[in-house]
């Protein structure tokens, strides 16, 4: 890994208002969280709540940590394929849609380091908006007063979120190859859409733990107990996505005509 | 020696042929004008010399050394292609510590440097997307230049930039040039390039018409005596008996190309005068660059 590259990378951020879009974004999954959980505190808001109150019950959400924990993996499971996938289009598809591309490609620096540097500051950044989203929750869920775990709940829980975050990286990352074959936002968008429809679908009919995309979702338990149905091959298909994604993006930066 | 030599390159996209069998060369210290309308295949060669392009035949060497994916001279090329554009958000001075880094620099000083050359210090903390035209280009050249580059190539360099600008890089060009790098320079600014360039090339459907220096541009530039006076069918009668074949332009002048008239207009002068048909006007003339520019294309495609 390179530090200059990823320092330039860095740099590339800075001052755009994409960063602090994703972070209010994906900060919107805890706040409806405390949403839930002041509505069960408080029966009657839970009352006059109407279709708010349904879904809270729906999810069988409970005011406690775990219910807590629960909805943030399963937005992360599902949003996160969204925002992830915004986060990575943004990053690769800057450079045509900028019109940079070709100032990153005559360079000393080696265009697999710079390949390398934008997964890596892909990966800090949907990081920074998973842990960011651990913090909304602590702050709301302490303004509410809910007890404070014991270690020994809290461990497993920040576990699996951190699982599902991990899962939900891998699967984003062929987005990347859409992003410099499209050139643009436009391609790597347009697919993000349609793995978020494709997975409710191939979940529905009950292959799901085949689908890379519906595979996090599964796994934060969006659809009953988390990681029913889930078995080694499910994570294999995972890994197989994320290096197959990696490996085409490289190889199309490296190899490929860019006339743009 | 060679900074830049091609031998046979051709690339095609689908049916489209943009490059087609193209061997060229550029010495040290050359401005070197790359010419050719638009679509002709100019930046496609740029592409293919900047390893962005990967040509369908033929070899490029760059400073001596055969361009490959494992070519590793870039910190010695600068390069500017088509439109410089630079990440909007960033300021001036952000965009080139930005290639500060990915240049893998180590003088702090560089990027001020940079800044003050290309005139952009009072910009540097100003957004690139908010910068002129003309600012954006002199940011465009101020990334192609911050290494200071043994080999500059630069594809419509005075695009937007005021006639102030134009001089500038101008002036700029030419004192890199002295210092010994080597500038190719692609334009359909011919008058721009006529007045730099140490030798030229023409691309014209992807194929290279021709390729000569200064001195041979200047030889092969054809050369007229032109004049007018108050009977110029008498005139041309006297010049055609005189051996000189002569025409009529289309602002009613006569032109004449034999070289003996050419040479000593104060002869065809004087003996008009004595004919009772003193010229009004009568000057030596040489066809521009963009005259023969569009002569040698035709001479490849004829209309």
């Amino acid at each position: 890994m390179d530090i200059h590259t990823i320092r330039a990378e860095l740099r590339k951020i800075k001052g755009s208002g994409f960063l602090p879009a994703s972070f209010i974004a994906f900060g919107l999954a805890p706040l409806m969280g405390g949403v839930f959980m002041l509505m069960l505190r408080h029966p009657s808001a839970m009352a006059r709540a109407g279709g708010l109150a349904t879904k809270a019950d729906a999810m069988h959400f409970t005011a406690d940590w775990v219910s807590y924990f629960h909805l943030l993996s399963q937005a992360v499971g599902v949003g996160g394929v969204l925002i992830f996938g915004f986060v990575i289009s943004w990053l690769f598809g800057r450079e045509y849609s900028d019109g940079t591309a070709k100032d990153m490609l005559a360079l000393p620096t080696s265009r697999r380091a710079i390949i390398h540097g934008k997964f890596a500051v892909y990966i800090l950044w949907c990081l920074m908006l998973a842990t960011s989203n651990l913090f909304i929750g602590a702050i709301i869920g302490s303004m509410l007063g809910i007890d404070i775990p014991s270690v020994s709940v809290l461990l497993p829980l920040l576990g699996h979120y951190y699982a599902t975050v991990f899962l939900t990286l891998l699967t984003v990352v062929p987005i990347a190859f859409f992003a410099l074959w499209g050139r643009g936002f436009l391609t790597p968008l347009g697919f993000v859409a349609l793995t978020l429809v494709f997975a409710q679908i191939i979940a529905a009919a009950g292959f799901g733990s085949l689908f890379p995309w519906a595979i996090p979702g599964l796994f934060s338990g969006a659809s009953g107990d988390a990681g029913t149905g889930l078995g080694i091959i499910s994570y294999v298909v995972v890994l197989l996505t994320a290096f197959a994604g990696y490996g085409i993006t490289t190889s199309f930066w490296i190899h490929a005509d860019h006339t743009k | 020696m060679e900074v830049i030599t091609t031998h046979g390159l051709c690339k095609s996209f689908g049916t489209t042929v943009a490059a087609s069998d193209i061997s060229l060369s550029v010495s040290e210290g050359q401005i070197f004008g790359f010419l050719g309308l638009n679509g002709a295949g100019k930046t496609t060669l740029i592409r293919m010399l900047l390893g962005m392009v990967r040509p369908d035949a033929g070899e490029i060497h760059l400073l001596g050394r055969r361009l490959t994916p494992r070519f590793d001279g870039w910190n010695d090329v600068g390069y500017l292609v088509e439109t410089p554009y630079s990440y909007p958000n960033l300021t001036v001075k952000d965009n080139l510590e930005v290639h500060y880094a990915l240049r893998r620099l180590r003088q702090k000083g560089m990027v001020e440097d940079v800044m003050e050359r290309l005139k952009l210090t009072k910009y540097r903390d100003v957004r690139a997307g908010t910068l002129s035209l003309g600012n954006q280009q002199r940011l465009g050249l101020a990334k192609a230049l911050i290494h200071k580059p043994r080999l500059l190539i630069l594809d419509e360099p005075i695009n937007g930039l005021d006639p102030e600008g134009i001089v500038e890089v101008r002036e700029l060009l030419a004192e890199l040039a002295a210092a010994g790098t080597t500038v190719f320079i692609s334009s359909h600014i011919l008058e721009e390039i006529s007045k730099i360039a140490h030798e030229i090339a023409i691309i014209h459907q992807g194929r290279l018409v021709t390729q000569l220096s200064a001195t041979e541009l200047s030889a092969r530039l054809h050369r007229k005596l032109r004049l007018s006076t108050r009977d110029n069918d008498r005139a041309a009668m006297w010049l055609q008996q005189q051996g000189y074949a002569c025409t009529m332009n289309a602002a009613h002048e006569l032109e004449v190309t034999d070289s003996r008239a050419i040479e000593h207009p104060e002869w065809v002068s004087a003996q008009l005068s004595q004919l009772g048909i003193a010229p009004s006007l009568l000057y030596p003339c040489t066809e521009d660059l963009e005259m023969f520019f569009l002569r040698s294309i035709n001479h490849v495609i004829p209309s």
